[in-house]
């Protein structure tokens, strides 16, 4: 062949349709229509690529080889055939996708999405929106088989090692499971009162030697017979039935989902879902549970916490709304896992649980609830609405600590409420102060990470900004009171300096105040060395405001060495004088750093890495130098999503790594 | 574009093969058209083509003969067209009859109208390739553009196994 050349040397090998530049290939390819770009997928590795390239680009939203996510529109089945079929396809780690509105359509992408995923090597990240699911053909929706698809999707991505669900639904399909409740008969309902609840921390013992594997089981299988019209016992609870061999996918499930998952849904807990979704979890070996989900009917959350134990769980997150949680359940949950917890962070992130005004727990009740169950051996970190944590803290320095008490190091109260509860703010305060005093039974809090962040992003600022300076004025007012007034002095001195508008008498207490905490005297943080505070938006009279509180409330922690503020401009540094720095660190003599945080996702509580997160670390030398010169002016217009579950995964696995 | 009809362009292709065009035929090439506008003093010099051979250029000239005078597709209207072109392959008879060569000519042509920016030949010869194509079995494939199947065997036992439906759709 290449002999016949010869006399024109120069000549290159005769042009084939693989040797045009792939910009031409993809023309051409565009010209066909999906089937037969199918033959092409087959041909060739060359053509494999570039047909499978052309088909994607027609179907798919993204397909990305380097952060190896696949996002699909609800595809035409065969590309999720065709994807099967790609050679690359393995590599893919997260996945999202929107089903089509026809269900049996769905029907058919669930199936070969979960043939998809059972084919790769590992699938990290599933979320999967349902928004258009069952619009066309409401009528014909099973939801039991609904379920079911799904159900075998799910687990077959938690086989695959998958930590990250979202199951975005809509309010149509919730109301079909909401409907299918009331056709079987108030079944779940009934049982789980409150006799069952007794029962079942009786029963923990039985259930936690893996039995419940198959009651899990058999309890959908029940489900789907009872369909047909018996709507004596769709949930056997009571009765464990030892026959009824589990299908293997659960057995997988049950050894591989360990360490974290999120599942972010509201279908979890759908009384079709919920045997589905216990079974889960009680048979786990998860170490850290975030459990966000939104949307829950009243009650549901009462029907399900009681009902799970995690034998590992180390970290805790549960996000749930107000009024879904009982407190009663809580603890009960909290008492199941007592012994094996290791960090357990529990927040109940945008609970804005606030009871009616009288029952706001004071600090001299009896804290109710949580007293009888709580010891954790190895509790380090807590992450609590201020509204809990009173509670939260007289149930832990009621309680003798068996062996070492444990060392403390990171604190998160959440302000989260929707108004303004200032005496919540007060005592959750008060309670950490309280939670390091007094001798052998006060929790140490570890010398080098002794964080406190007061989260407040949700918090109107101006509200926030007057309670710091409420509450440093009340309690240096109390110092001085107490003649143990050290900082006092400053206090005129600095008065000048920071142009200070303290009034010399107290502010007239709130209603709470009267019902004083028990350390009434002076208050004393524990060694907190890295104190952070969360804001909201700030506007520039805000931030003159806040300057002036902050000094008064950092001499309450005489151990800082580190303030971040977050959300506030780096403008606002250099618009305070050098003075105004010089006057803040001859209070906190300690104070090294300020870090100023920009709104940026980073910037919150991503302490460790005292690069990462958006924001200027700077020393407070340069502070009171002047030296620090801004990088760039306020960012803090970008809203972060107030996503603290995820936020808490992520300072919560830079702990354990 | 008023230009003169009679104005003569000199083209000189990578063969030293010289061709002496009309203006406005020549025109149908965007790229030509452009060089055409930047350099408007001196006419002599042949406009060289190195990527182009000629037989080929012959040919591309036969096609821009041809549609001369039709209206180049703007911007605007290619943008629009943009989804209604997509696989529709249909091709004028004109069109059909001259792109009626052998494979490697239709690549060079395919080739050269990218080169050259001539949109509506470039479209031709797409779709003549995908007419070859289509309704053809991957065996049919490899066999008319002579391309090897480089697959693994376990390469393709997987693909083929993944594909099987499009048989039986």
């Amino acid at each position: 062949m290449e002999g016949t050349s010869e006399p024109e040397p120069d000549k290159p090998p005769p042009l084939t349709l693989l040797l045009l530049p792939e910009e031409l290939l993809f023309c051409i390819l565009e010209y066909l229509d999906d089937t037969d770009l199918y033959q092409h997928i087959r041909t060739c590795r060359t053509l494999h690529h570039t047909a499978l390239h052309t088909l994607f680009n027609r179907h798919c939203k993204t397909i990305s080889s380097s952060t190896r996510t696949l996002t699909l529109q609800s595809p035409p089945p065969y590309i999720l055939r065709a994807l099967h079929g790609a050679l690359f396809v393995k590599d893919i780690r997260r996945i999202t996708i929107s089903f089509s509105d026809d269900i049996n359509q769905f029907y058919v992408e669930v199936r070969l999405l979960t043939e998809l995923i059972d084919k790769l090597v590992c699938n990290t990240s599933l979320e999967l929106s349902m928004a258009m699911v069952g619009a066309s053909s409401q009528s014909c929706i099973v939801m039991e088989e609904l379920t079911e698809a799904l159900q075998r999707l799910m687990d077959t991505a938690l086989r695959k090692g998958c930590t990250f669900m979202t199951i975005l639904t809509n309010p149509w399909l919730k109301s079909l499971y909401g409907s299918r409740i009331k056709e079987l008969a108030i079944g779940p309902k009934k049982k789980s009162g409150s006799k069952r609840l007794s029962g079942f921390v009786k029963q923990l013992g039985s259930i936690l030697s893996g039995r419940n594997v198959r009651r899990g089981t058999s309890a959908v299988k029940q489900l789907k017979d009872s369909e047909s019209g018996s709507s004596s016992t769709p949930v056997a609870t009571d009765a464990i039935i030892p026959s009824s061999p589990p299908p293997p996918a659960f057995n997988h499930t049950r050894a591989l989902v360990r360490g974290a998952l999120i599942i972010s849904t509201d279908l979890l807990l759908e009384p079709l879902f919920i045997d589905w979704t216990l079974n889960l979890l009680n048979t786990s070996c998860l170490t850290k549970l975030c459990f966000t989900t939104k949307n829950f009917g009243p009650k549901v959350l009462q029907k399900f916490l009681p009902k799970i134990t995690i034998r590992h769980l180390e970290v805790f997150a549960l996000s749930a709304r107000r009024h879904d949680l009982e407190l009663n359940d809580l603890v009960l949950f909290l008492a199941r896992h007592s012994t094996t917890l290791h960090t357990f962070t529990f927040g109940t992130a945008g609970t804005e649980y606030i009871p009616p005004e009288p029952s706001i727990p004071s600090s001299t009740e009896t804290p109710p609830l949580f007293r009888p169950y709580l010891n954790f051996p190895r509790l380090a970190s807590i992450v609590l609405s201020s509204y809990y944590f009173p509670w939260f803290v007289q149930t832990l320095t009621s309680n003798p600590i068996k062996g070492d008490p444990p060392y403390l190091s990171d604190i998160l109260v959440l302000i989260t409420e929707d108004r303004p509860n200032i005496p919540n703010m007060d005592q959750a305060l008060e309670a950490i102060a309280e939670l390091a005093k007094s001798g052998a039974k006060g929790y140490r809090f570890h010398y080098w990470m002794g964080y406190l962040t007061l989260s407040a992003k949700r918090l109107d600022t101006p509200v926030f900004v007057n309670w710091l300076k409420k509450f440093s004025e009340k309690h240096a007012a109390r110092a001085s009171a107490d003649d143990t007034a050290v900082d006092d002095k400053d206090e005129d001195n600095d008065s000048q300096a920071l142009a200070s508008t303290q009034p010399t008498t107290p502010p007239p207490a709130p209603r709470a105040h009267s019902q004083s905490p028990p350390n009434s005297s002076t208050i004393s943080f524990p060694p907190i060395r890295e104190l952070n505070l969360e804001i909201g938006i700030m506007k520039p009279h805000l931030e003159a405001e806040m300057y002036k509180a902050l000094p008064g409330f950092l001499s309450l922690f005489p151990n800082l060495v580190k303030l971040r503020l977050g959300q506030v401009s780096i403008e606002i540094g250099k618009k305070q004088s050098a003075k105004y720095w010089q006057g803040l660190r001859e209070r906190c003599t300690k104070l090294h750093f300020v870090k100023f945080c920009d709104g940026s996702p980073g910037g919150g509580r991503n302490r460790k890495d005292g690069a990462g997160g958006g924001g200027e670390e700077v020393l407070m030398n340069d502070l009171v130098q002047g030296k620090f010169e801004p990088m760039y002016i306020n960012k803090s217009s970008s809203r972060t999503s107030t996503g603290l579950s995820s936020s808490w995964v992520r300072s919560s696995s830079s702990r354990t790594v | 574009m008023a230009a003169p009809a009679t104005q003569q362009i000199k083209i000189r292709c990578n063969d030293e093969k010289e061709f002496t065009v009309d203006r406005d035929v020549l025109e149908r090439s965007v790229l030509i058209k452009n060089m055409l506008e930047d350099v408007t003093e001196q006419q002599d010099a042949p406009i060289p083509l190195p990527n182009v051979s000629g037989p080929v250029m012959a040919k591309v000239l036969e096609y821009c003969t041809h549609h001369r005078g039709e209206p180049l597709p703007s911007a605007d209207t290619e943008q629009s067209q943009d989804e209604t072109r997509k696989r529709t392959t249909d091709i004028s008879e004109w069109d059909q009859k001259f792109i009626t060569v052998d494979q490697e000519m239709l690549f060079e042509i395919i080739l050269a109208a990218n080169y050259l920016d001539i949109k509506s030949l470039l479209d031709v010869g797409c779709k003549t390739v995908a007419n070859m194509i289509k309704g053809k079995t991957p065996e049919e494939i490899r066999k008319l553009f002579n391309i090897v199947n480089d697959f693994t065997p376990e390469e393709e036992a997987q693909i083929k196994k993944e594909n099987e439906w499009a048989e039986d759709r």
